[in-house]
């Protein structure tokens, strides 16, 4: 990277070339007021608040997408200058209902009143304009007002780029041009226009021209606290800004921090329910046909009872505790450590894919630890990205957004394996469509076509076409290339189609000691936390295989008691266990479907933390706190830590490993934890780096 | 002829206001049109300043006609155009209305400034010129509505505008480029690819081998290299291609849609052909040839232009309905006669050039084994027809026909080409980028040299005897005109002699009474805007017309004659569109300026497209050209543009 030498106001300053003259200027402390640039988004230079002036140019020009130069001397704010920008901004406040700052949702975080605040903008007469009165599009979540709007330009330009969207467009001419949401060059509502209500656009905009229909009335923004928040609606574990104010969450945003690449979806921004009117907040104990109210004391001991009377009497093995993927870190060691040490029994399976499970595993064998999978960011950037599987848009829509960026705004040849998808965008290069002989052997054809093997015999086992599979293993040669598995893959993966997809990673380079370029997706929440703790039927904590002894014996050591040695059920098989009377007792973290497996059990127990979807066929209910009221770590699919805090706190309901906790004491275990700093320690003694504490994103 | 009264046109300020009659300055001198369309031009206002030819003119008027239409046309992307524009239009209309005061004069300088000094495009930084030159240059026609006098005319104008751009301005097509550029750099390759098609379906195939005019024209040029405007294009092309983008289908056709007939399926013909089927016509195209496409098909060779890219947008001309009948000859297999009798309402001749023009050269009549004229020669390349090979080849000539010949020959196993031509390599008319290809590939320039003699032995050339050449006075076109040494005679040891210095049309297919002109260049005489020849339904266009030129003015003949064709039949008589006049207009003043210092600050890199190496690149046809590796570089390409939309409004 070449330095260049330029001044800013007087200042001798050196930069990277490419660099913007904003950029620089803001790294170095020197202020240029900005109304559509976006630190997430390329410079749209839509507002011309930023101009500056340069020696030599007559004319004052844009800091926001002007690179440095050489020898580039910057006047950042000269009378004239600020004379200009007021002009401007009171250009804008001119088309812009500034009257109705006093009720705005945004008021305190609108980037317009900001700047008119510092720039003392003058206050004009409102220009006349044909602007239509909101329509109210409907929809649930998001809230348009063009009367606001400021044609930044941010929303069209993050729903491209972003969203991997097209459902805004500029229309009309002058004062008024409007943004719509169109299908086809024609106006519509946004979801005919192909929105899928990521948000994006609502977090993006300055002003209040765009706001979530949720939040209104629930506080104003200089009311809002802010709390560093972990999506749980998907494996990728996307980082979230929780915002609440009065003990009740008013919004989701992303992030301002972290990977400039991620965004949020629909479930992540908008999914988090506000937590019902109806909710449970004590123990519930089955008493006849009915659930009644009891406390946490005689709730669990009646659990702990039950359970111990089940494994004296069929042995640990009829015992089973099971999640719903979204367990914690924390609570994935503590449910493993109870099922294996005080229920005696490896049937601990919190939720994963078993397929997704065995490639995570022999993944991170071979890459070792440290070795993360993929960030958006390095998505975006890649040369190339394998994509296996369909169904992305729908499983884990962040990682479509950021493969759809590099295919239509980077330098990417995206080439997807799988059945065909119709996300309306166009941004693969290539897509091998999987013969009867399935994906697996696709992958297979590619490895051989990577070494050179003879092209035809290899595509004609796969049922592809020769010259689109050597195109594709062409696009893979490269280094800087990915694979991203979609969760649809592992439905149908045998252990030959983890292989087959190992094989083709190694052979592509993307799999190797301290190098992982795989994002194995799961449908699970917390996926890769909970393997990465025990909450799987084979793993200890650490990834250690229960089948090796020396694993076996440190954590026994540790957890002071004998484990069983011999491999648990994964979930499907503890349920159909217990329809056929082998498995008696369960407890489940969240929500299990449990089916017809309920008829075999003779007790099932509950933690869960959702308050809508609480299983009330259980004999005992412990309520959790929702997502929102915890602090916990999880793990996102590339394998990093990121940590979920308290953005409402709850003093009613005990959080999951106190809970826990408990009910091993009722069960005579004494685990000596008293609070998430010492279940923490432990879990380090296995599995260095669980916790947020140790392993921080990035 | 129209005098001009006052300009402050590309900053010369010419106030003629107090001379009489006599001494002020043509309109022509301003390169300014005096008349159009039968209406007396009275002033222009403009992006470079302010013309006025008629005393008449009430400056402030047309002001506000032109604010108007600014804010018309501004984007509303950035506040000081969207806003500003407003803003000074509504205070113009205030004063006119006779609610003027001081203030809304000094608000109006300044906002003209504002809006000068900080808009986004030239647009809105072009607008206000005409304004701050009125404010200082007119003071007594604003004082007059201050004043609550009357206006210095009641008269009535017309008005006619144009939003046009340098780069814009120089494709003979006109096509929409900033446009299409912002598209790109906003992400919307389809809709940058729908804007190109309204001028044109070729747009892969410009992409590849358009000379580009407007890239000469683009005002980046003085501060760093100009916009790849042609790659850019290529880009939008082959990004649908990739990520098989339906083409949208044409328009349902009545089954009375009048018919119109097309001779000739080259660049010029398929354009006519889709303007007029998307305009409701039901076309036929008579196609002589076994292939679609012209000398496209048959002339440019397909590792510059290959053939799927070419068909694609062929099929896409039928997919607007018409129909292309190959191997039809008219002339032989119809006649013209025949057409009308079937009901054809008229007829566009687009049959191009498709015969070599003869060196006058001892023996090249003689029919020697080994001789092949250019446009033969790659017809029969082009077409997989059988050549007999040499192994020594002269090329002679110095344009892209040359070039195709030789690079192709190199192709097809020529072990040795020589490339004869009788000035300097500077001369060449060739693409300087085809001339440096053909180079890097091993073509060896034999300059300064001029074929004499064809040597012969039982009939198979045997080589060719060439004389020296050095430059004298320049001729006509301007270039040197190059004069034989004498006693310099040499011979090139060749068995193989392709001359490409030019090409003839065969008009054997008009008979006597067609009433069609053919000039003494051996073109077909045809009106400039509307392709209309002397026969009233008979239009024409491409190479028939032009002589040799390229495939976009063959594209810009073949929508006018398309628009003119579609004018006589609703109206009776071939005229060009409102647009297409004012596009004139812009031809003849010129909207490029190159003594113009753009104030863009440089340093961009322009990108440039992928080329196959050397090595790879003569094992038969494949491309060489690879266009912009990914989607970034279009981006970062298309982030250089500036975005020079500049509006012209004609007071008549």
């Amino acid at each position: 990277m070449k330095t260049v030498t330029l001044w800013i106001d007087g200042k001798k300053i050196y930069a990277d070339e490419g660099m913007t003259i904003l950029e620089t200027a803001r790294k170095n402390g020197a202020h240029i007021p900005t109304l559509c640039y976006h630190p997430r988004l390329e410079p749209l230079g839509h507002c011309r608040i930023c101009l500056v002036e340069v020696e030599g140019i007559a004319k004052p020009i844009t800091a926001c997408d002007n690179p440095v130069r050489e020898g580039m001397v910057v006047q950042t704010g000269t009378p004239l200058i600020n004379e200009m920008r007021r002009e401007i901004l009171s250009m804008t406040l001119s088309t812009h209902p500034y009257q109705d700052c006093l009720t705005c949702e945004k008021a305190g975080a609108c980037e317009l009143q900001e700047k008119a605040y510092c720039l003392k903008a003058a206050l004009p007469e409102q220009l006349e304009r044909a602007i239509p009165e909101p329509s109210g599009d409907p929809n649930p979540y998001i809230v348009r007002d063009e009367s606001k709007c400021i044609l930044c330009g941010r929303c069209i330009q993050v729903c491209r780029t972003g969203a991997g969207r097209f459902v805004y467009s500029l229309e009309g001419k002058g004062v008024n041009t409007r943004v719509v949401p169109a299908r086809d060059g024609v106006e519509t509502s946004l979801s005919e226009a192909g929105c899928i209500f990521c948000g994006q656009c609502v977090d993006i905009c300055p002003v209040g021209a765009l706001t979530e229909k949720g939040r209104a009335a629930g506080g104003r923004e200089w009311e809002l606290r802010s709390a560093a928040g972990v999506c749980l609606e998907c494996s990728l574990g996307c980082t979230l800004e929780r915002r609440a104010a009065g003990g009740a969450l008013v919004k989701v945003t992303v992030p301002r921090e972290g990977d400039q690449a991620a965004w949020l979806c629909r479930r992540g921004k908008f999914g988090v329910n506000p937590v019902s009117e109806g909710r449970i907040t004590t123990p519930l104990i089955r008493d006849g046909g009915t659930l009644r109210e009891a406390g946490y004391a005689e709730a669990l001991q009646k659990t702990a009872d039950a359970l111990l009377k089940l494994k004296d009497k069929y042995g640990g093995s009829a015992l089973a505790v099971l999640g719903d993927g979204r367990c914690g870190n924390e609570e994935s060691y503590l449910l493993q450590k109870l099922a294996r040490a005080v229920l005696h029994t490896n049937h601990c399976d919190l939720g994963t894919e078993p397929a997704w499970a065995q490639a995570v595993e022999a993944a991170s064998g071979t890459a070792g630890p440290g070795a993360y999978g993929p960030t958006m960011a390095e998505l975006q950037q890649a040369d190339a990205v394998l994509v296996v599987g369909s169904g992305l848009a729908e499983s884990n829509p962040v990682a479509q957004m950021a493969l759809q960026h590099a295919g239509r705004f980077g330098r990417a040849a995206v080439v997807r394996v799988g059945a065909a998808d119709d996300t309306g965008t166009a941004w693969e290069s290539l897509h091998l469509k999987a013969g009867p002989a399935g994906e697996a052997a696709v992958l297979q054809a590619m490895t051989a076509a990577l070494r050179h093997e003879p092209l035809d015999k290899a595509a004609g086992a796969a049922g592809v076409d020769p010259a689109a599979l050597s195109r594709a293993a062409r696009s893979m040669a490269g280094f800087n290339t990915y694979t991203v598995v979609c969760p649809s893959f592992w439905q149908a993966a045998d252990a030959a189609a983890v292989e087959a997809l190992l094989e083709l990673a190694r052979e592509a380079g993307q799999l190797k000691r301290g190098r992982c370029n795989l994002l194995l997706l799961s449908a699970s929440g917390n996926a890769r936390g909970i393997i990465e703790n025990g909450g799987t039927p084979w793993l200890l904590p650490g990834m250690n295989r229960l089948d090796d002894p020396a694993a076996r014996q440190s954590a026994e050591a540790l957890f002071g008691a004998s484990l069983p040695a011999a491999p648990g059920l994964d979930r499907r098989a503890v349920l159909e266990a217990a329809a056929n009377g082998k498995v008696k007792g369960l407890f489940a973290a969240g929500t299990v479907d449990v089916g017809e497996a309920l008829h075999g059990l003779e007790f099932f127990a509950v933690l869960c933390g959702d308050p809508d979807a609480v299983p009330l066929q259980a004999d005992v209910v412990f309520p959790a706190p929702a997502a929102h009221e915890k602090a916990a770590a999880f793990t996102d699919a590339a394998g990093r830590v990121r940590c979920n805090t308290q953005a409402v706190t709850n003093t009613a309901l005990k959080p999951e490993w106190e809970v826990i906790t408990a009910l091993a004491a009722a069960a005579g275990a004494a685990w000596h934890l008293d609070d998430l700093a010492a279940v923490r320690r432990e879990m380090q003694c296995l599995n260095p780096g669980c916790c947020c504490c140790q392993r921080q994103a990035l | 002829m129209a005098k001009v009264l006052f300009s402050s046109w590309s900053g010369n300020l010419i106030d003629e206001r107090g001379k009489i009659p006599g001494e002020q300055l043509d309109l022509d001198k301003l390169n300014l049109p005096g008349r159009v369309d039968g209406a007396e031009l009275k002033a222009f206002v403009g992006w470079s300043g302010l013309v006025i030819a008629d005393p008449q003119v009430d400056v402030v008027e047309i002001l506000k006609t032109y604010f108007q239409k600014v804010q018309q046309e501004s984007c509303g992307r950035c506040i000081p155009c969207r806003v500003g524009s407003k803003a000074i239009a509504d205070r113009l209309e205030k004063i006119t209305a006779g609610k003027g005061n001081r203030a809304d004069l000094s608000a109006m300088g300044w906002l003209g400034r504002v809006m000068k000094d900080s808009s986004l495009c030239e647009l809105g930084q072009s607008a206000p010129l005409p304004l701050l030159t009125a404010l200082e240059h007119f003071p007594d026609s604003f004082n007059a509505y201050l004043n609550g006098e009357q206006p210095v005319s009641g008269g009535s104008f017309s008005y006619r505008s144009i939003l046009t751009a340098p780069c814009q301005n120089g494709c003979p097509a006109h096509v929409n480029i900033p446009g299409y550029i912002r598209c790109i750099k906003e992400g919307c390759y389809e809709d940058s690819l729908g804007i190109i098609r309204e001028k044109t379906p070729l747009v892969g195939v410009l992409g590849r081998v358009c000379v580009h005019p407007c890239e000469s024209n683009c005002r980046r040029q003085p501060v760093d290299e100009a916009i790849s405007i042609r790659v850019l294009k290529r880009f939008v092309a082959d990004f649908a291609v990739h990520n098989e983008t339906p083409a949208a289908p044409g328009p349902a056709l009545p089954a009375d849609a009048p018919k119109i007939a097309v001779i000739g399926a080259g660049p010029a013909g398929l354009n006519a052909a889709y303007q007029l089927a998307r305009k409701g016509y039901r076309v036929t195209i008579y196609e002589a040839l076994p292939v679609a496409g012209g000398m496209l098909a048959v002339g440019i060779p397909s590792y510059r232009l290959p053939r799927d890219i070419l068909n694609a947008e062929i099929e896409l001309v039928k997919a607007q309905g018409v129909e292309i009948k190959l191997n039809t000859r008219i002339g032989t297999d119809l006649t013209l006669d025949q057409l009308r009798q079937d009901g054809f309402k008229a007829i566009c001749i687009a049959t191009g050039l498709h015969l070599s023009s003869s060196m006058g050269v001892e023996g090249e009549e003689a029919g020697y084994q080994g001789f092949i004229p250019g446009v033969e020669y790659l017809r029969s390349v082009n077409l997989n027809r059988p050549i007999e090979l040499g192994k020594k080849m002269a090329v002679i000539g110095g344009g892209n026909v040359a070039m195709d010949c030789a690079r192709s020959s190199l192709r097809m196993g020529v072990k040795e080409v020589y490339l004869v031509y009788r000035r300097s390599r500077k001369e060449m008319p060739a693409n300087e980028a085809e001339i440096i290809a053909a180079a890097e590939e091993g073509v060896k320039f034999v300059l300064l040299a001029n074929p004499t003699r064809i040597l012969a032995e039982n009939g198979r050339v045997m080589g060719m005897e060439c004389v020296r050449m050095e430059l004298g006075e320049p001729d006509s076109s301007g270039r040197r005109r190059p004069v034989p040494v004498k006693g310099s005679e040499f011979i090139l040891d060749v068995d193989m002699i392709v001359p490409a210095i030019g090409q003839v049309a065969d008009f054997s297919f008009l008979p006597p009474d067609s009433g069609v002109e053919i000039n003494k260049r051996g073109t077909i005489e045809a009106d400039p805007d509307t392709m209309a020849t002397a026969a009233p339904d008979l239009f024409a266009g491409g190479d028939a017309v032009l002589g040799a030129r390229t495939v976009i003015e063959a594209i810009a003949t073949g929508n006018k004659a398309a628009e003119a064709i579609d004018a006589y039949l609703r109206e009776g008589a071939a005229s060009a569109g409102d647009r297409a006049v004012m596009e004139r207009f812009t031809e003849k003043m010129g909207v490029y300026n190159p003594d113009e210092v753009p104030e863009m600050v440089g340093g961009r890199e322009r990108q440039e497209e992928e080329c196959l190496p050397v090595g790879e690149r003569l094992h038969g046809f494949i491309e060489t050209e690879l266009g912009f590796k990914g989607p970034l570089e279009a981006l970062r390409e298309a982030e250089r543009c500036a975005c020079c939309v500049r509006l012209g409004l004609a007071v008549f």
